[in-house]
């Protein structure tokens, strides 16, 4: 993202040198999301060991840390996938028909959307926000996560994403749709109903 | 009571969504325009969205920021090296 000459040569360093460079950022958003120490190390080392195993796909544009960053982030969705099991929505035709509960026939709201507080600052000052948020990432149907997490968490373009998914524009805009309408019913379930 | 070609909510759910990632055709998005005015839980369920957007687009920064800083242990760094160094000469 940075524009400094030096960004523009970067390399990825020796991953030797990962583990002092980013263990202890990558620990701490890991410890932020799952309040476990242990987990918490364990998925920094899992993100080292992925990131060496998908060294190729490193892009030079993206910082070492961002890159490091987004493969954390799909392991913290995927930990906290294992801890609520039961909860899980987990497949895409099961999402569709949450989905279609809250529209009645005619294709009018049943249940109504809610005025939320539309400052962000608000919500993600809270610490208790971002886990719903990842709670309720990590109940969606994997895929469907995945998709949201590359495009609103690193900002893909919906053509990368469906060269690196292998899927259709119009499949990527479906499942867009359906990955935004999933967070947004379990939060308003969630948190802000809770929180109003 | 519905104008002709006039979305339902259901499918200006899905125009709100959408347009976050294409430029929609100049008859939706005037379609989309008019029944957002229209309509409060359209409304809403937009801003929802934006919200959201906004949200995790800032949860990097977000992240950076706490305090205290906590490090790993230097046990768990250790082991953490080792099993690295295990993979990089296993490749």
């Amino acid at each position: 993202m940075s524009a400094a000459p030096s960004a523009k040569t970067q390399q990825l360093e020796d991953p030797a040198v990962w583990v002092d460079r980013y263990g202890d950022y990558l620990y701490r958003f890991a410890l932020s999301r799952i309040n476990d120490t242990v987990l918490a190390e364990d998925l920094v080392q899992e993100t080292f060991l992925a990131a060496l195993k998908s060294r190729a796909n490193f892009k030079r544009q993206s910082a070492a840390k961002t890159w490091l960053t987004a493969i954390l982030k799909h392991k913290i969705v995927d930990c906290i996938r294992k801890r609520q099991r039961e909860k899980i929505i987990d497949n895409e035709e099961a999402l569709n028909r949450n989905l279609e509960a809250y529209f009645n026939q005619d294709g009018n709201w049943k249940i109504h959307p809610h005025k939320w507080e539309n400052n962000p600052i608000q919500h993600y000052e809270q610490k208790e926000f971002l886990d719903t948020l990842f709670e309720c990432l990590a109940v969606l149907p994997r895929r469907i996560a995945q998709i949201f997490m590359l495009r609103e968490m690193e900002g893909l373009q919906t053509d990368e994403i469906c060269q690196a998914m292998q899927i259709t524009a119009t499949n990527c805009w479906t499942m867009l749709y359906r990955a935004r309408t999933g967070l947004r019913n379990c939060l308003e379930l969630n948190w802000f109903s809770r929180n109003p | 009571m519905r104008m002709l070609f006039m979305p339902d909510c259901k499918e200006t759910s899905r125009l709100v969504s959408e347009s976050m990632d294409r430029q929609l055709s100049f008859f939706k998005r005037l379609m989309l325009w008019i029944h957002l005015r229209m309509c409060k839980y359209c409304q809403h369920f937009a801003q929802q969205l934006a919200l959201l957007n906004a949200i995790s687009r800032h949860i990097n920064q977000q992240l950076e920021s706490f305090e205290p800083p906590i490090s790993l242990s230097d046990e768990a760094r250790k082991r953490i090296q080792r099993a690295l160094q295990a993979q990089i000469k296993g490749v």
